[in-house]
């Protein structure tokens, strides 16, 4: 996927500035900042959800800036969007069923749903109950296999480990290793867990106010004097 | 300057048009009934925008404040004799009593702002949607009172026979009032931080502005000016009855509010003035009948209700900032002048 | 007033509160998705009127009587989205209760001008007034109907939205709308079928309705649907089993009242209730069923 010149607006207030972003086939990309840089809105620019923007969004070459979400995620992309944003009253097993229906088949595909509860087997135990009833990492992980149902080629991962005990942490991002390898997703990641994501993405960028202010592989950001600064706890 | 002077002065176009209405109306003689109307529907229009335009709670109750100011008016100016016939349940002071209009018109008001005082400190501790609906709530109640508490308002027949104290120029005289009023309200401290809390409560509430307070303040305000535009209407009309203040009369009251701009006093007065000519213009020809070759309408009985309907539903889709829009026109004005000599 | 006149009454006020139940739901369907409080839902019940006082009027059967009124509600609420409310899509809710009173006035008034402000008979129908002893009530026909009904349609209704997509998709679009787009659901469809199914539900209650209400005029669904927001803000705004519970609490009460008040002082007992429903908006904002929520 490539992004370039992406220019989002909240009314007057611009919050994303000129962003230049590219996502190959089978990696992972983490997009990194604090909060108010803009990664939460980039996101939603390109799956269609924020539309008061200008730039180009290109999956596979072809432009889906003008798609609407609906057809954006029938091309093929699948959102887990920041605050999980489950729906809470339906069960987990209606939750998963919204979810394959961006694949835009008929029935159920059962044996999609087998792969996943496999991936995360808490939810199993949980299909019937409300998806209210589960605890934040539970919540986390149902709105993962959800994007995923429908068997998208490029996952975007909105802060997955946001409010999250550090064990579960951990096992997100096992996760996404996880789902790079074995299910040959290519995944953007909005992270604020700098560190962490550093150790699993092949390549990031730095956001600020914005605009990106970095870009490289994991080794050249560490490097990179304004990312210790702000986050490494390198005093500079 | 003192604040209000400038608020005042700002009024001072719109005032002036209604004086120039006024002066026309004097100058050609006649029956100033269309007028007299005109002036009561900026009066009670206003009223609404100084709620609603600055609250941002639209309120569909503003005839349950109208009616009574109406009522009290009516029943308090009603000839004593047809009072004691009539009204049954009234206790025989109000019976015998025969105020002076402009005392019967104060009482209206006090009247209006009591109920509005009642009712806001309850309702308007609600947001959004449960607002509206609890105003809309009184609307209901008030109609049902007024139809039931027969003893004291006659019910369904209505109170008829009302004196027609409601000449042009007191008409006008109100009007003004009401026009420079909810303008010194809308440009005050309570104004102002209403305004900033209608776009988002919460961070208003938690800047420490005391959003419910500010409101109630509003709505009484609101309460009075429209107890006093009712008794004026109950003498404009002479009879009154619970049909008189109930959803169709809302229905144009709120085209009145939207056409015109709900964030000015100047839009209120503008959507009161096209409301009016629809009303009186339209209504001659209801009884007529229409023939199109292919259909035959025998009665065109609501004609002036579909007039608004289509005006309002134009504004809300073609211009929902309303015509006047969001300034006032000597906001308007002062922005061009600084704009040219910047 | 004793347990048995209680009960009595409350048997009586069945066919009301079924009526009741199903424009209230109409109505929570509408808002929970959409945020709307659709003042035009009241002319739905009107315009289904009017369709069967219309093919009555011509001696249709009932049978085919039956099937046009709900397709004509049914496609009556869809134009409605289409033409009133989908260019508003994102308006202000300000901007979309107004339109929907506006709505609800225009058809009021192209049925004054096109047929007659005056009330049209509904053919009273024969059975509407047979009863049956069962102990010691008696329960009229028409309760006994217009509640057989109601059941079967709550039933339906809660199969369409546990099984179908569509109805699975209805609920999540109640929650959070946006994210229902992102299950390559699209936005337009979800809502056109909650406005079909308000409709339906709606004709449902119109043949109920004129069964045994003998007149249909413009302004008939005033007054039900009034009695349906009440239900609906007893329930808890957007809840849809507070809705139905509201529909039928609303009904007994009306009912009850009516018969103890039946003198002079409280055909006040609407503004009774209305105090009360906003007593409870006050104190319990979620409604009788609902839990309480976060201020979205």
């Amino acid at each position: 996927m490539e992004v370039r010149g992406l220019t989002a607006r909240y009314g007057p207030v611009v919050a994303v500035r000129d962003v230049d972003l590219r996502v190959g086939e089978g990696e992972i990309v983490a997009l990194l900042g604090a909060n108010g840089a803009g990664k939460t809105t980039t996101l939603m620019s390109i799956v269609g959800l924020h539309r008061a923007r200008t730039g180009t969004i290109e999956l596979d070459g072809e432009e889906i800036g003008h798609l609407p979400p609906e057809r954006v995620v029938r091309r093929g992309v699948g959102l887990a969007p920041e605050g999980r944003r489950i729906f809470a009253r339906l069960s987990v097993a209606e939750n998963l069923r919204l979810g394959a229906a961006a694949a835009g088949r008929r029935r159920d595909d059962g044996a999609r749903r087998e792969r996943l509860l496999e991936l995360f087997p808490v939810l199993r135990e949980r299909l019937r109950l409300p998806a209210a009833s589960l605890s934040g990492g539970e919540q986390q992980q149902l709105a993962i296999a959800r994007a995923l149902m429908p068997g998208p080629r490029l996952l975007l991962l909105d802060e997955p480990t946001l409010g999250l005990a550090p064990k579960l942490v951990r096992l997100v991002f096992d996760l996404i290793a996880r789902l790079r390898d074995e299910e040959d997703v290519t995944i953007l990641l909005v992270e604020q867990n700098v560190h962490q994501a550093l150790e699993c993405c092949d390549r990031a960028y730095l956001m600020r106010v914005g605009a990106v202010e970095a870009e490289g592989t994991p080794e050249e950001l560490r490097r990179d004097r304004r990312v210790q600064a702000a986050y490494l706890g390198v005093p500079s | 300057m003192w604040w209000p002077l400038r608020s005042v002065a700002g009024a001072t176009i719109v005032c002036a048009g209604l004086v120039v209405v006024a002066a026309w109306g004097w100058t050609h003689g006649g029956d100033h009934t269309k007028l007299t109307h005109f002036f009561i529907n900026v009066t009670i229009v206003v009223a609404l925008q100084s709620f609603s335009g600055n609250s941002g709670i639209l309120s569909f109750g503003h005839m349950a404040l109208f009616g009574t100011g109406a009522y009290v008016a009516g029943i308090l100016t009603l000839d004593p004799a047809l009072k004691s016939t009539y009204l049954t349940s009234l206790p025989h002071f109000l019976q015998d009593a025969n105020p002076r209009w402009w005392i019967a018109l104060a009482l209206a008001a006090a009247a209006g702002g009591a109920l509005a005082l009642l009712s806001g400190v309850p309702i308007l501790r609600l947001d959004g949607a449960s607002a509206v609906i609890a105003i809309l709530a009184l609307l209901l109640i008030a109609d049902v009172v007024f139809g039931a508490w027969t003893g004291v308002t006659r019910g369904g027949a209505g109170l008829i026979g009302l004196p027609p104290e409601a000449t042009m120029t007191r008409a006008l005289v109100f009007a003004l009032a009401a026009v420079v009023v909810a303008r010194v309200f809308k440009d005050s401290k309570t104004g102002l931080l209403l305004r900033a809390s209608r776009e988002d409560a919460f961070s208003a509430a938690s800047v420490g502005v005391a959003v419910r307070a500010y409101r109630v303040r509003a709505w009484v305000l609101s309460g009075v000016i429209a107890g006093a535009a009712g008794a004026l209407f109950a003498w404009w009309i002479g009879t009154i009855s619970p049909t008189n203040f109930f959803l169709a009369p809302t229905f144009a009251l709120i085209v009145m509010f939207i056409v015109g701009g709900k964030r000015t006093v100047a839009g209120a007065v503008v959507g009161a003035a096209l409301v009016t000519l629809v009303q009186e213009q339209v209504r001659g020809y209801e009884d007529s009948s229409l023939d199109l070759g292919v259909l035959t309408f025998h009665r065109l009985t609501g004609l002036t209700q579909l007039v608004l309907v289509l005006m309002i539903l134009l504004v809300m889709y073609a211009r929902p900032e309303g015509i006047v829009g969001r300034e006032e026109p000597d906001e308007a004005i002062v922005r061009f002048l600084r704009g040219r000599t910047a | 007033m004793t347990l048995h006149e209680f009960v009595q009454q409350c048997i009586n006020g069945l066919s009301l509160g079924s009526t009741y139940a199903l424009l209230a739901l109409g109505l929570a369907m509408l808002f929970s998705i959409m945020g709307l409080i659709n003042f035009a839902h009241g002319e739905l019940l009107t315009i289904g009127g009017y369709v069967m006082w219309t093919m009555l009027h011509h001696d249709v059967s009932w049978v085919l009587v039956v099937p046009a009124t709900l397709l004509a509600t049914t496609l009556a609420a869809v134009a409605m989205e289409r033409i009133a409310f989908r260019p508003l899509r994102g308006a202000s809710i300000e901007t979309l209760l107004v339109t929907s009173f506006a709505l609800a006035f225009f058809i009021q008034t192209v049925l004054q001008i096109g047929v007659s402000a005056e009330p049209e008979p509904i053919e009273h129908t024969g059975w509407s007034d047979r009863g049956y002893s069962i102990g010691p009530y008696t329960v009229g026909l028409i309760q006994i109907i217009t509640t057989a009904v109601t059941i079967a349609v709550l039933l339906a209704l809660v199969l369409f939205l546990r099984r179908t997509l569509l109805g699975v998709s209805i609920r999540a679009a109640a929650e959070d709308f946006a994210v229902v787009r992102l299950m390559g659901i699209p936005a337009g469809r979800v809502v056109v079928a909650a406005f079909a199914l308000s409709g339906l539900l709606a004709g449902i209650a119109a043949l109920l309705f004129f069964s045994s209400a003998g007149s249909v005029s413009p302004t008939s669904g005033t007054a039900p649907i009034v009695a349906a927001f009440i239900a609906v803000v007893l329930g808890g705004l957007g809840n849809l089993t507070g809705a139905v519970v509201g529909g039928y609490v609303l009904g007994f009460a009306d009912q009850i009242l009516a018969a103890v008040h039946s003198g002079t002082i409280l055909q006040f007992h609407d503004a009774v209730v209305l105090a009360i429903l906003i007593g409870l908006l006050l104190l319990r904002p979620q409604g009788l069923v609902g839990r309480r929520q976060e201020l979205a």
